[in-house]
């Protein structure tokens, strides 16, 4: 799914230990399901409250959150919400005194991984997690997938920028001369340029690298 | 017999004659009730009866030779007498009468008709039988003409008479004080002058019956004053005879009743007004007499009831009542008769009505008391309360449900915070468990690890067990408050509360509250839940129990020497003996709707206070639960 050539050079740095965030007020239940993520591996960073985690430095790192719905102060859901203004788009799993199904369906509508109810269940609370550390690493992969292709894309001049673009749009050389008022040739020395600084190595990744930088819009079209 | 005669001979033959019949005549003569006399052409008493004699005061033999003539009562009357004798004897055979004055010996008066007949007693003599009637009694007693002339002088009522024909023969002051003429005015005036013309007609006919000898009483009629007033007058004629029983004349008195014709016109108004009121009043009125009769029921009531005012009136008001209210009314009437406490007088109460259909409704009573002709008569205004009754009853059915759903709301409430409380250690210990047996299970144990899981284990078990502590502590031990307090006032006051549960289950409560009972120190509040909670049981449990006699009793005495001890009995489904066994744990219960949380709870605030809380069979049915508590410093000691 993802140009996987251009991006298995940097694989070592990507595939870094997880840490899962456990936000809990009750002290005993937040130690408790950090000695149980521990044990099966994963490091744990605990915190008493939203605030805390908002505030403290924290594991740049592949993760997700294990979250008490019932905090003190905002909510569980107002603090998902926070996150996501805030920029942190870690998947959270929200666990809870009660099964509150209307609470459970919002939650996972605003994009929750799961919700749990206390005591907890090993097997889920684990699955659960697992699924949230692999839908951040995918994330990331992503993230960091698309600052690659920015940096490479920002290496270009702007004229063999304007001709990647209409590449990724699949316009032959000779309208996209024509479009640019440029010869022919001139457009397949940019265009090589282009490929060549992007690192792609056929017509079918500029269309995705286009897309994924967001540069394959429609205004060429329009012009 | 001694005879006045002229000739002798012809007397003494007479008197031979007469001698076979004397015997027998002297019979009939002396034993008639009745005055006879016998007298010869010249008016000399030939013979009298025994009974005649004696009328005048006289013995017989007083007055046999003297003259009829000398017993008049004045000497006027003797040529009123004379004349008449001699009409009599120029029509021997036929029957004359007449009145008369006479005297008695006593000097007396005395009215006499006389009826008289001419015979011939011999050829040439020529006698008269008189039969006299004592008619005295049909003229006045015998007042002296000057006492009778201050008398009509004097009277406020108008005293006129006139002739046969209409003209005025005198006319008192009265008259002139109710219609304004003078005496010298009217005398020898037409009586139509005082009569309005469109009344002449009645004149006419008044003068007719006057005619025949009837007298006319209290003739509601209108005469004309002086100054042309309409009076209104009521008027007594009587026909005024002559000496020989004719009509003459006649008298009027005529009363001025304007004042009273004037209270009746506005008596009249008022009862018409009050009518109007009465008949279009929403409220029923009832108006009943001293002994509870009806007297008058307006339409209102006639509604309300549903029978028709002519069936009520004349009945006793007990009729629209149902037991036991009827059977003590008139108990009630006689009460207040006898000590006039008014119970209900003056004032308004809530009672029930009686409809016709056998049906009854809730009503508000107010009764006044009124006195009419110095007998009590009493009103009653009734308000039909039905559908006032109904609202009250969903309103109490309205709040019975927000008691229920708030208390089964505050359970939830209580049930989620020990749920929360339990679930965080509960979720402490699985997860450290879990943690442990992973610890364990690698191919290096990590022993150290597994240790800390397992004492995060013991220390979230511990927090457990000290939640449940928590949790009994908030229901029962250690309670806020310790107050000196009377489990008297403390049960009033729950019964006070729920008195509407009472009423809408048709339960009657009878509260015994011993007045030796001890102080008692503990929290009032929870005292009171436990009173309420049984109370509330009992209701249920009678409530169950359809047509049997609902009762339930609440009451307090003396336990021990320093003690109190509280029964709530009730006659409801009881208890048999596996319920009687797990009566008092949480959670367990046999009602349809129950938490079986209520008694578990009674039972520990009753311990935690010291006391006991039992149950038992009540007898012939239903239960009895009861508890005791210590007296106030036995517990603390």
């Amino acid at each position: 799914m993802i140009g996987t050539n251009a991006i298995g050079e940097r694989r070592g740095m990507t595939e870094e230990q997880p840490v899962v965030f456990v936000i809990d007020d009750d002290g005993m239940v937040r130690d408790a399901v950090k000695d149980l993520l521990r044990s099966v591996g994963l490091s744990v960073e605990s915190f008493g409250s939203a605030q805390d985690f908002l505030q403290r430095r924290r594991s740049d790192a592949p993760g997700c959150i294990v979250l008490d719905v019932r905090l003190p102060g905002a909510s569980g859901l107002e603090f998902q919400r926070t996150l996501v203004e805030s920029g942190i788009p870690l998947p959270v799993i929200f666990i809870s005194g009660h099964g509150d199904i209307s609470m459970s369906v919002r939650a996972i509508k605003s994009g929750a991984i799961e919700f749990l109810t206390k005591p907890l269940r090993e097997q889920e609370l684990l699955d659960a997690v697992q699924a949230g550390i692999e839908r951040d690493r995918a994330r990331r992969r992503q993230a960091t997938l698309v600052a690659e292709l920015q940096e490479r894309f920002n290496s270009l001049t702007s004229r063999e920028r304007e001709v990647f673009a209409l590449v990724g749009t699949g316009r032959p050389n000779k309208q996209i001369a024509h479009q640019l008022e440029l010869s022919e040739m001139t457009v397949k020395v940019h265009r090589s340029q282009a490929l060549r600084k992007m690192r792609a190595k056929s017509l079918v990744e500029v269309v995705r690298m286009a897309d994924k930088l967001g540069v394959s819009t429609g205004k060429s079209e329009a012009t | 017999m001694k005879l006045a005669s002229t000739d002798a001979e012809d007397c003494s033959r007479a008197a031979q004659e007469l001698h076979g019949s004397e015997r027998q005549w002297r019979e009939v003569f002396e034993h008639n009730p009745a005055m006879y006399f016998m007298v010869d052409a010249s008016g000399i008493v030939l013979s009298v009866n025994a009974f005649g004699a004696s009328q005048l005061g006289y013995a017989a033999s007083e007055l046999v030779g003297q003259s009829v003539l000398n017993l008049v009562f004045e000497e006027d009357d003797k040529e009123f007498v004379r004349r008449k004798m001699s009409l009599c004897l120029e029509t021997p055979g036929r029957s004359k009468s007449w009145e008369v004055r006479k005297r008695r010996k006593d000097g007396t008066m005395l009215w006499i008709r006389e009826n008289a007949r001419a015979m011939w007693w011999s050829r040439n003599q020529l006698i008269m039988l008189i039969a006299c009637e004592d008619i005295s009694k049909r003229y006045w007693g015998a007042p002296e003409s000057a006492q009778l002339a201050a008398l009509v002088s004097s009277s406020d009522d108008a005293i006129v008479s006139k002739t046969l024909d209409g003209t005025i023969t005198s006319w008192n002051a009265g008259a002139t004080n109710i219609l304004g003429y003078q005496a010298d005015e009217m005398i020898g005036q037409p009586i139509t002058r005082i009569i309005p013309p469109e009344l002449h007609q009645e004149e006419k006919q008044i003068l007719g019956r006057l005619h025949r000898g009837e007298r006319i009483q209290h003739y509601e009629t209108i005469r004309l004053a002086k100054d042309g007033r309409r009076v209104d007058i009521s008027l007594t004629v009587s026909p005024l005879f002559n000496q020989s029983g004719k009509v003459v004349a006649a008298s009027k008195v005529a009363r001025d009743i304007t004042e009273r014709k004037l209270a009746e016109q506005a008596l009249r108004e008022t009862s018409a007004r009050l009518r109007t009121l009465t008949e279009t009043a929403v409220d029923g009125v009832i108006l009943i007499d001293a002994r509870g009769v009806v007297l008058m029921f307006n339409p209102a009531c006639e509604k309300l009831f549903g029978y028709s005012a002519d069936t009520v009136i004349g009945e006793n008001v007990k009729m629209l009542m149902p037991q036991p209210y009827r059977h003590e009314h008139d108990r009630y009437i006689t009460n207040y008769r006898d000590t006039r406490d008014p119970k209900i007088i003056g004032s308004g109460r809530e009672v029930v009505g009686l409809r016709k259909d056998g049906s009854t409704f809730p009503m508000d009573l107010s009764v006044g008391e009124a006195r009419q002709d110095g007998e009590s008569i009493f009103v009653g205004i009734i308000r039909d309360l039905t559908s006032r009754k109904r609202t009250e009853a969903e309103l109490e059915q309205a709040r019975a449900e927000l008691v229920r759903v708030a208390r089964v709301t505050a359970l939830g409430e209580l049930t989620a915070a020990i749920a929360h409380e339990v679930n965080q250690p509960l979720t402490g210990l699985v997860s450290s468990g879990n943690a442990c047996l992973r610890w364990l299970a690698g191919d290096v144990p990590n022993l150290k690890a597994a240790r800390e899981s397992v004492e995060r284990m013991i220390s979230a078990g511990s927090r457990a067990g000290e939640v449940i502590r928590r949790i009994r502590a908030l229901v029962g031990k250690a309670p806020p408050l310790r107050d000196r307090l009377n489990i008297n006032d403390a049960i009033t006051e729950v019964i006070a509360l729920i008195r509407g549960e009472f009423q809408r289950n048709r339960i009657s409560l009878r509260t015994k509250l011993s007045t030796d009972v001890p102080l008692v120190l503990g929290d009032r509040i929870q005292l009171q839940q436990v009173i309420l909670n049984l109370i509330l049981n009992a209701i249920e449990a009678t409530s169950d129990v359809s047509p049997q006699p609902r009762e339930l009793s609440v009451s307090s005495a003396k336990d021990g020497p320093n003690g109190a001890l509280v029964s709530v009995r009730d006659s409801g489904t009881g208890l048999d003996g596996t319920v009687l066994d797990r009566l008092f744990e949480a959670f367990y219960t046999t009602k349809a709707h129950g938490m079986g949380i209520g008694l578990a709870v009674s039972r520990t605030i009753i311990q935690a206070h010291g006391g006991r809380l039992w149950a038992m069979p009540n007898v012939p049915q239903g239960a009895i639960f009861q508890f005791t508590l210590p007296a106030d410093g036995e517990e603390v000691s």
